[in-house]
């Protein structure tokens, strides 16, 4: 039986899209793979650089219900952490020719890259982190969890290597989620199929039941407490010194009063108070997961912000270090690592870094790294709160109907001042939304004589005030910028037409007629009339026209069958995945996978492609394909969404008084007392920019393409000082 | 008697695994359409690749393995100059093996005998060391059996010391192996066509039943109580019997 074993830089074609295996981080010569359970997670390079997670599933766990399981997870990516849910599954069906080459990868699951570290490797690096990070860490891995608690969906199978910390990775990317989940495929939900193999709780994380199978709704309250309760604690270096290695609890501890449970339990009731510690007791000595903590009860108990650091004892003592599994000690760390030291100074050591950067001119790049890290050390709980109200409305609503592909994703641009300007110049002012104006949508659609080719010159009317189309030689017509209902009527003098007219209203979709010829002297249609009939006659009437029948004309020539291709994307180049891409007259449709690619074979003349999804524009809305093409591309535009945000001082205290403004066209708003500010109903590509007085902000403005939390720093002007 | 072998290998209680591999005259003999030796080179090569992948979190690789290289033929050849971390050898790739003349195995087994008697002590959370010996044909010199009975005897709580034996032989099994997803593996009762082979089988541990269970998630059907002997008649099945050598359970 061939093993999948592919070699560093091997290709594999994915959807018209060409991957190569990238090169392991740590093992020179080696695809980068990192096995776990059930798989082995490659990392794929596509040609424009961008990276995706390619899960090439054991014999055992390749299961035909991964396909259907994609497309119930797909909505579930707009949920904040979980963007892994947005997935292609390969499948005989669709990606014949590959899985023929190679069969182990039957049932591969493409996905996005999570960049970041695992909280495992956190564990293991035992770097110290602040307080606030510590809550920052706790909270979001709360929120997301509180949040798919909500809505009636958990995990089953968290652990420190299935939760990974982009926010805590030296290349996040911008708006990416503090935390994110993966191994996403036995997670439990109202719609999800029950998996056949049930996960029993990996080790360090497993509640004493878990053995008799996780999937329920209450299936993560003890892992989740216990990586909630791992990331409060880390900031103090007695719970640090204590841990055990890949897991802070040894794997057979869990459950019992050992001396590292007594050490986390204190170490959060001096830190973060007696209510979160009280969560995890309950937690540690509940003897079923309904006896648990929600998430929900584990947001309340958390203070709004981070104690200060005079909370938090000193480096432990050396009798702290000897745990009772010889736990090997991280006060071998260089000292710029040890809390108390470094940690007592980032925010003016980043703030100072990211003044000099800017004032460089430095990379694009170089100045991200620099502003996230600045964001890393922003409290940011109250703005994600605003943010995640309407996201989780959102998410609930798409739950209901789990089969609608949808993603909310952030994909934010932060610009340097000089980019601002180039952009403002290039992009053309935009109208203005108007409020209650129903959207815009387009119709397309063909219609075919009784030959089975297209009728030309049919004028196709769309009632009172809207100007008609015509056909054209193959019969193909198409309508843009129509709102609300509107009745589709075909007319061409000596046809009737099948139905004589069609309701269509809403969204865009494809309409097509049949038609016949009710006079002696029909048209020919489609391009045999200027190529196998002499043009009709001037005055038709009194002529006898030649007798044209099907059998007496020439076969036409065999339409060449063609294949077309090409990726959707959003304005900055970030794929979007499950668009719907309808092609006419019944060749069906195709969705986008996770890398915005897709491709459609077995067409033959003029197809229309009318794309779709959810909550998003694109531009063009129809496009025309006739022959093969392989960059047949469409930019979509998220539609309506919030942004919220904070404006802070480079301590992290909030500023009032800010003017943010979203251009173009949007009202602004002012932060409140402590800097928070929220903006709704917001489309397209919006600019935010802050302003007061001849302050200045770092950075001077975000675009943003969907729903995501900003945060800009403020420096006021005082003369003298730059 | 089998105990747990439940215990998961991790960077804080890696697995030690020692090769020793033969690199007699007679591995230079094409097995397939290659050299013996180039074929054990890529089956270890690709039991590597594994422990590295399933030492990977994120972009780092945590040493869940441990391992010492021992080549032997006249001599013992120290191919990694001692025990190193999974971590260390991803690096170094697979040492280049050349065949040498005749096959001393009992010195192989003896330096291994060494090496655990240094790593035991510190071995005790660990999961139980595995020593994996791939030959071709029969010992030159000394009876390597009382060696490997010692080893066998060793333990930390997880349970003894394991010994495989990869047999790279037309004269194993007295029916060809068709499917090795299929084929259960030998068995106390299977009829074994050398003596060579019945020794073997006699210095080879039972497989651990978390062992049977991991190689199960590969599609692989050994069953319970299956020898850790295997017969090299093919490319797959040496193979199928490195990828053993790294079926410690991980988390």
């Amino acid at each position: 039986m061939a093993i999948f074993q592919p070699e560093v830089n091997q290709r594999i074609l994915i959807d018209g899209v060409s991957y190569a295996l990238a090169v392991h981080p740590a093992a020179p010569g080696m695809p980068y793979g990192q096995e776990g359970r059930q798989a082995v997670v490659y990392q794929l390079c596509a040609d424009d650089g961008h990276r995706c997670g390619f899960k090439v599933f054991k014999p055992r766990f390749r299961v035909p219900a991964l396909v259907s399981l994609a497309d119930q997870l797909a909505p579930l990516a707009s949920l904040p952490g979980l963007a892994v849910c947005d997935r292609t599954v390969l499948s005989a069906r669709r990606h014949h020719d590959l899985l023929v080459e190679h069969p182990d990868l039957t049932y591969a699951v493409l996905m996005p890259w999570i960049y970041g570290p695992t909280w495992m490797e956190v564990l293991l690096g035992g770097e110290a982190i602040s307080p606030k990070q510590s809550l920052l860490l706790a909270r979001s891995l709360g929120e997301t969890l509180a949040c798919m608690e909500e809505s009636g969906l958990a995990h089953c199978d968290l652990s420190g290597p299935n939760v990974l910390v982009p926010g805590m990775a030296p290349e996040s990317a911008p708006g990416s989620q503090m935390i994110a989940l993966v191994d996403v495929e036995q997670m439990y939900g109202p719609n999800l199929r029950r998996p056949p193999l049930l996960p029993g709780g990996s080790p360090g994380y497993a509640h004493k039941t878990a053995s008799e199978g996780l999937w329920s709704a209450e299936a993560d309250r003890f892992a989740g407490a216990v990586l909630m309760a791992e990331m409060l604690g880390w900031c103090d270096p007695r719970v640090r010194a204590a841990s055990w290695g890949e897991s802070y609890f040894d794997p057979q501890e869990l459950g019992r009063d050992t001396r590292r449970y007594s050490i986390l339990l204190q170490s959060l009731k001096e830190i973060w108070g007696s209510a979160a510690a009280g969560h995890f007791e309950r937690v540690w000595h509940s003897d079923t997961l309904i006896d648990c903590s929600t998430f929900g009860e584990w947001l309340v108990s958390l203070p709004r912000e981070a104690p200060d650091e005079s909370v938090i004892p000193a480096e432990a003592h050396e009798s702290d270090q000897s745990s009772d599994s010889g736990q090997v000690s991280h006060y071998d760390l260089p000292s710029e690592h040890r809390y108390g030291r470094a940690a007592n100074r980032p925010e003016t050591a980043a703030a100072r870094n990211l003044r000099r950067i800017r004032r460089s001119g430095a990379p694009r790049a170089q100045v991200l790294k620099a502003i996230n890290e600045r964001l890393a050390r922003i409290p940011y709980w109250r703005t994600v709160g605003a943010a995640l109200v309407a996201v989780i409305m959102t998410v609930v609503i798409m739950l209901v109907t789990l089969d609608t592909p949808d993603r909310h994703a952030a994909h934010l641009t932060r610009e340097t001042p000089v980019a601002t300007q180039e952009r403002q110049r290039n992009t053309p002012v935009q109208p203005t939304p108007i409020a209650n104006q129903p959207p815009l949508y387009a119709l397309s659609g063909r219609v075919i004589g009784p030959d089975g080719h297209g009728v030309g010159k049919v004028i196709v009317r769309f009632g009172e005030g809207l100007s008609s189309v015509l056909t054209d030689p193959d019969g193909f017509w198409q309508k843009d910028g129509l709102a609300g209902s509107v009745t589709v009527k075909p007319h061409k003098e000596g046809w009737a037409f099948a139905p004589e007219s069609r309701s269509a209203g809403g969204s865009s979709a494809t309409v097509d007629f049949s038609a016949k010829p009710v006079t002696a002297s029909p048209e020919p249609t489609g391009t045999q009339h200027r190529q196998d009939v002499p043009a009709p006659s001037a005055t038709p009437a009194r002529t006898e026209p030649a007798p044209v029948t099907r059998s007496s004309r020439p076969m036409p020539p065999p339409r060449p069958i063609y294949k077309v291709s090409g990726r959707v994307t959003d304005e900055v180049g970030n794929p979007i995945g499950g668009v719907l891409l309808t092609f006419g007259s019944g060749h069906g449709t195709v969705q986008t996978d996770a890398s915005g690619s897709w491709s459609k074979s077995g067409l033959s003349g003029t197809i229309p492609i009318l794309i779709k999804k959810p909550g998003w524009s694109f531009t063009p809305t129809i496009r025309q394909v006739s022959e093969a093409g392989n960059s047949v591309n469409f930019i979509g535009r998220y539609k309506l969404f919030t942004l919220a945000g904070r404006v802070t001082d480079i301590k992290g205290r909030g500023i009032p008084g800010v003017t943010i403004s979203f251009g173009p066209g949007f009202d602004p708003v002012i932060t409140d007392r402590d800097g928070y500010w929220v903006k709704m109903s917001l489309e397209g590509a919006v600019t935010v920019t802050p302003q007061r007085g001849s302050a200045f902000f770092t950075p001077v403005s975000i675009t943003a393409y969907g729903p995501g939390v900003l945060s800009f720093v403020y420096t006021p002007v005082v003369s003298g000082i730059d | 008697m089998e105990r747990g072998y439940s215990t998961l290998a991790t960077q804080k209680t890696p697995a030690l695994i020692i090769y020793l591999l033969d690199v007699s005259a007679s591995m230079s003999q094409p097995l397939g359409n290659k050299r013996r030796i180039d074929v054990v080179t890529e089956a270890l090569s690709a039991a590597l690749r594994q422990m590295v992948f399933r030492s990977t979190k994120g972009g780092r690789l945590s040493p869940r393995y441990r391992v010492a290289m021992l080549a032997y033929s006249d001599h013992v050849y120290d191919l990694l100059n001692g025990v190193k971390g999974v971590d260390q050898v991803a690096h170094t790739g697979v040492p280049d093996l050349s065949p040498q003349r005749t096959t001393e195995t009992a010195q192989a087994f003896a330096r291994a005998e060494q090496i655990l008697q240094a790593e035991l002590p510190r071995l005790r959370d660990c999961p139980a060391p595995m020593v994996c010996h791939m030959t071709d044909g029969e010992y030159t010199g000394a009876d390597p059996e009382p060696f490997v009975s010692r080893i066998k005897q060793m333990a930390v709580p997880d349970g003894n010391v394991l010994v495989e034996n990869i047999f790279i032989s037309e004269k194993v099994l007295s029916e060809p192996v068709t499917d090795p997803t299929l084929w259960p593996g030998i068995m106390r009762e299977t009829k074994l066509a050398a003596d060579y082979a019945r020794k073997l089988r006699a210095m080879s541990s039972a497989m651990p039943e978390s062992y049977r269970l991991t190689m199960m998630e590969s599609n692989y059907h050994l069953a319970p109580g299956a020898s850790l002997l295997f017969p090299g008649t093919s490319p797959e099945l040496v193979a199928l019997g490195f990828q053993m050598s790294a079926a410690t359970p991980v988390r």
